[in-house]
């Protein structure tokens, strides 16, 4: 049921050997917890080294945690259970000898399945590529690689989809195209849990969103709760004036034939808007601007720099 | 199904590979040169080619067995493939086997292939098709499938040049190991003789399997020699797979 916890991450830690023989541990996990709810689209945000993909790793069974748990619909992520689970890695590459056809023929059978054509056919359609589908995949570009990669992890109808940094390196029609796919995806019905640093794609899509800073969840909730539906300024705009008032607070701008103001308080609005009418301006715009999720995430950013130092 | 599809894949990527290719056309190659060979040696001509004929695909076998379990593996690795394939419900173990089945079936079609080359071009020589090659040719075949479960356990741990030259070292010591007991049994005596005899049970006894001078004179292997060489080749590969899952099954992939 939409809404349901399906993937629960509960102070995952990892330390990464190194060294000679490897025999020194470094923590790359400090306690990572979040949740993905059922039919929503969940960011992993983070610095490039926060842990996104080695998250994923644990998730995947590539890396073992060496603390805390995945619980899958309440019970511990097992191999079974990852066969409801699709994944696309970071910066995914598949034997290239294959055509697009074939890799999700091979991905099929290595989930098992029978009668696989018509979802192959399907996939294809939905992922845009039935053109490309006979080609080699060496002759496919980034954006191509990536939506082959999207639907080869759909090959099951998985419940949950795993993305490592979908959109990276993507042009912005490509990053378009993706992130249309996304939420076409969970207008189907699925889950989506996938990493980005790219925020506003993040603010765009998704329904919640995970802060990861230095390994460990800083902020996770609703996109609207962490945005925190506060409106941190006001933008104005005018035509038919060349200055602000006398005694006007903000910063203001002329641009061409429109003088555009950033308020700071709300009480300061009303007024200022009823004298430029009364000087003979025009409202052209009164946006209230809403703090973004990349301000929110270098705030969390600064202030865990901080709290270490 | 899924172990036959990673296989199936593995034998399509190696089948492909400019090293299949090139010890492909050095082997065949060489095997045809091996007459201009024996021209210029003083000698039996006749043993000369067969010889030179015979350590051909002994070495091109071996060869190919390491390098392309180590270049595919490393690959796989490298490339990051490894994680598309094992984020299916496909377990360490399949992939392994599945990984080794396709190795061992890419390096059957090459040895079946350069057999098929050499008893051809023998058969004039010897006045009538030179059936013994191929009890020869299958005992190989194990050596092969022993050097590509070793080869596979070390590119599972360690990197391609420790793997290569771990492998290369399992070959070699794969012709020092019949004479271990025999010759060092007596001098060595208690807790020493009990690391030999594990020494010589860990390592490869590639004199069991390979017959070519055997062949070089007599044209034939004997049937029990020929029974003990499969019942060992069979039974020592499937151990070292067993240990290269055991030891891959946990661990990290850190890629």
């Amino acid at each position: 049921m939409t809404g349901d916890v399906l993937l629960s991450v509960e102070d995952l830690t990892k330390d990464y050997p190194w060294g000679l023989l490897w025999l020194k541990h470094k923590r790359v996990l400090h306690g990572v917890s979040f949740s993905v709810s059922q039919g929503e689209i969940t960011a992993l945000l983070g610095h490039n080294g926060a842990g996104k993909s080695t998250t994923f790793k644990i998730l995947m069974g590539f890396l073992r945690a060496d603390g805390g748990r995945v619980l899958y619909r309440g019970e511990p992520l097992s191999r079974k259970a990852r066969s409801y689970i699709g994944f696309l890695p970071e910066n995914p590459a598949f034997y290239d000898y294959l055509t697009g056809r074939e890799l999700l023929r091979f991905t099929a059978e290595l989930f098992s399945l029978k009668r696989f054509e018509g979802r192959i056919d399907h996939l294809l359609r939905l992922v845009k590529m039935e053109e490309a589908a006979n080609l080699p995949l060496k002759k496919y570009s980034k954006g191509m690689v990536q939506r082959i990669g999207v639907a080869q992890a759909l090959v099951s109808n998985p419940e949950l989809l795993i993305l490592d940094e979908p959109l990276d390196g993507l042009d912005p029609e490509g990053r378009q195209i993706l992130r249309n796919l996304i939420v076409d995806l969970k207008e189907e019905g699925k889950t989506v849990l996938y990493s980005t640093h790219i925020l506003q794609d993040a603010e765009r899509i998704s329904d919640r969103a995970v802060i990861l800073v230095k390994g460990k969840t800083v902020k996770e909730g609703r996109i609207e709760d962490l945005l925190g539906g506060e409106t941190s300024e006001y933008e104005v705009s005018f035509k038919g004036l060349r200055e602000a008032p006398p005694g006007a607070k903000g910063r203001w701008q002329l641009r061409g034939d429109t003088l555009y103001g950033i308020l700071e308080k709300e009480e300061e609005v009303q007024p200022l808007v009823q004298e430029c009418l009364r000087r003979g301006g025009q409202v052209l715009s009164l946006v209230p601007l809403r703090r973004t999720l990349e301000e929110i995430f270098m705030e969390l950013k600064d202030e865990s720099n901080g709290s270490r130092g | 199904m899924r172990v036959t599809a990673v296989a199936v894949s593995t034998f399509r990527e190696a089948v492909r590979s400019r090293l299949f290719l090139l010890l492909g056309l050095f082997a065949g190659g060489l095997i045809l040169f091996s007459k201009v060979m024996a021209m210029l040696v003083v000698g039996n001509n006749a043993k000369v080619v067969k010889d030179v004929g015979l350590a051909t695909m002994e070495i091109f076998i071996s060869l190919l067995a390491v390098l392309s379990t180590v270049t595919l593996f490393f690959k796989e690795r490298d490339r990051k493939t490894i994680l598309n394939v094992l984020s299916k419900p496909l377990s360490r173990e399949e992939f392994l086997v599945g990984k080794f089945l396709g190795l061992v079936f890419t390096t059957g079609v090459a040895l079946f292939s350069l057999t098929l080359l050499f008893s051809l071009y023998l058969w004039p020589q010897e006045g009538g098709y030179p059936f013994y090659l191929w009890p020869h040719a299958l005992l190989l075949f194990f050596q092969g499938a022993i050097l590509t479960a070793w080869a596979l356990l070390f590119s599972a741990l360690s990197t391609p040049i420790l793997s290569s030259l771990f492998t290369l070292g399992i070959y070699l010591s794969g012709y020092l190991t019949g004479t271990l007991l025999t010759h060092y049994g007596a001098i060595f005596k208690g807790s020493s003789r009990i690391a030999l005899q594990a020494l010589y049970f860990l390592l490869p006894n590639f004199s069991l399997l390979n017959w070519k001078n055997q062949i070089v004179y007599t044209s034939s292997i004997p049937t029990g020699e020929l029974l003990n060489g499969l019942f060992y080749g069979i039974n020592y590969t499937l151990a070292i797979l067993v240990l290269a899952v055991i030891l891959y099954r946990e661990r990290d992939l850190l890629l």
